[in-house]
This record gives structure tokens, C-alpha cells and sequence, in this order.
């Protein structure tokens, strides 16, 4: 075997492992992007009915989806308990800050400028996460974004129930896709 | 090691080897996961974990999972000792 060879047979094994990495981060994300798809659905189903309820029903969406995405931390394989509850603790109080100094900053008022700040942060977090976990994050990000975009500019009476519905359902059926990857 | 593993050293069975090294806990990995990894054949990829099996380099479990039978490789110390010593002997190749 000469050097050539060799470079070859190492290029194999770090694209393998690259590849083995990226397909297991798919699969651990998916459940948590079938919780959040539920969280967007939930709560722009509830702007539906009133700008009071929708304001709350996202609120208790979200709080549910936090609640729900520790307990998918603890329980997941190798999760290594508290420090994976810590990080996933870490990672909500870190989005959670961002949006409300954001929100304090912009002088946020009205939901529809709330979810389009929320969807936002989310959609730029899953294309930060997927640039280095694995393509299909960031494209799910993208296109989250780019339903948010559209409905801002393009569809602003139905604004909350186009991000909520339309981000919700490809939320869910990426999660769905990335946890048989 | 001042030779290569031959078992190892065949491209397709030296990405299974790479994909269960880099398990966490060299946990097992499922048969459509190592067809995505490596992008072989059915066949090919079947032929291949035999014979890593035959060499004790991998374990293979079939069960059912969700009612549909599974296939799992899992790499063994001896398959882990086998693949690190190949992968210092390329290292050393190059310098």
C-alpha cells in the first residue's frame, strides 16, 4: 500500500464517520421537531379564536413543548442525565432570553410581530445547528424561514395560523423523515 | 502493525468498520442505517458484514422490532482493536 492509498482509505473513514454522525443527529432531532411542530400547530390554532387566546395558547404550547423536550432529553439512550437536562435547559433560557430582549428592544407588541420573532430565532437556530449537524437541519430551518417571510409580506391577515399551521406540519413531517434517516 | 488488515482494508468493509467505531458505546447500528452511511447495495452490504462476522471483527443480531424483523451490526473489542491498529498503520503511511 503506498501513501496514496493510504490518504484514500483515511478520506473513506473520516467521510464515513461524517456521514455516521450526521444520520444519528438526524434521528435524535426528529422527536424534538414533532414536539415543536405540535407546538407551532397548537398555538397558531389558537390565535384562531382570539388574539387573548392565542397569545396564552402560545404560551401554554410552548411551555408544554419545554416540559416535554426535557423529558425526551432525560429519556433518551446514553443521555447522560443531568448534564443533557442542563444543556437542554441551557439552550431554552438562551432562546427564551434572546427573544424577550429582542422583543424589549424592538418594542414588541402585537402577537403577530411575537410569533414572527419567534419563528425566526427558531428557524435561525435550526440552520446554526445544521451547519453542523447535518444538511437536512439547516434546510428544515430555511424553510421554516422562508414560510415565515412569505406569510409576513405576502399573507399578513392570516399571518399567525399560515406560520403556525404551515410551520407546524413541516415540523412534524421533517422530525417524521429525519427519525427513519 | 507494519501490514494492513485485508478483512479491513476493502473500501466498503472499512466504512462499516468507520461508522460502528464511531458509535457512541459502540452501540449497534441498524442495517438500512449502514445502507445510508455507506450507499452500497443490499447484497453487497450483507456479504460484506458476513464476512467481518466470520472474522469476529462485528456481531450481528436479527430480531423484530415494531413487528418487522431488524437487522443490527455491532463492532467487537476485537473488531476495535483490529480497526485502530489498521487506522495507525495509514496514519504511519503517511508520516
Amino acid at each position: 500500500m503506498d501513501q496514496k492509498e493510504a490518504l484514500r482509505a483515511l478520506d473513506d473513514i473520516q467521510g464515513a464517520k461524517e456521514r455516521s454522525s450526521a444520520l444519528r443527529g438526524y434521528a435524535a432531532g426528529g422527536i424534538y421537531m414533532i414536539v415543536w411542530g405540535c407546538v407551532w400547530i397548537v398555538g397558531g390554532a389558537s390565535g384562531l379564536l382570539s388574539p387573548e387566546i392565542g397569545r396564552s395558547g402560545w404560551n401554554v404550547a410552548v411551555l408544554a413543548g419545554i416540559v416535554a423536550s426535557i423529558a425526551i432529553g432525560f429519556r433518551s439512550p446514553g443521555a447522560g442525565g443531568k448534564d443533557v437536562m442542563g444543556k437542554v435547559m441551557l439552550t431554552m433560557g438562551t432562546m427564551a432570553a434572546v427573544s424577550v430582549a429582542i422583543s424589549v428592544v424592538l418594542n414588541i407588541g402585537s402577537l403577530r410581530e411575537a410569533t414572527a420573532l419567534q419563528t425566526i430565532l427558531v428557524a435561525g437556530a435550526y440552520m446554526a445547528f445544521g451547519i453542523w449537524r447535518g444538511a437536512r437541519i439547516f434546510v428544515l430551518g430555511l424553510a421554516l424561514g422562508a414560510v415565515a417571510l412569505v406569510a409576513w409580506f405576502f399573507l399578513a391577515d392570516k399571518f399567525e395560523m399560515v406560520v403556525g399551521i404551515a410551520g407546524g406540519v413541516i415540523l412534524i413531517l421533517s422530525g417524521i423523515l429525519l427519525r427513519r434517516a | 502493525m507494519d501490514a494492513p488488515d485485508e478483512i479491513i482494508h476493502q473500501s466498503l468493509r472499512l466504512k462499516i468498520m468507520s461508522a460502528l467505531r464511531n458509535e457512541p458505546d459502540q452501540a449497534a447500528l441498524e442495517f438500512k442505517r449502514l445502507r445510508a452511511i455507506t450507499g452500497a447495495t443490499d447484497g453487497n452490504l450483507g456479504r460484506q458484514i458476513t464476512t467481518l462476522a466470520e472474522a469476529g471483527y462485528v456481531d450481528v443480531t436479527k430480531d423484530f422490532h415494531q413487528n418487522r424483523p431488524r437487522t443490527r451490526a455491532q463492532i467487537s473489542t476485537k473488531g476495535v482493536a483490529a480497526f485502530d491498529a489498521h487506522v495507525a498503520y495509514l496514519k504511519s503511511l503517511l508520516g
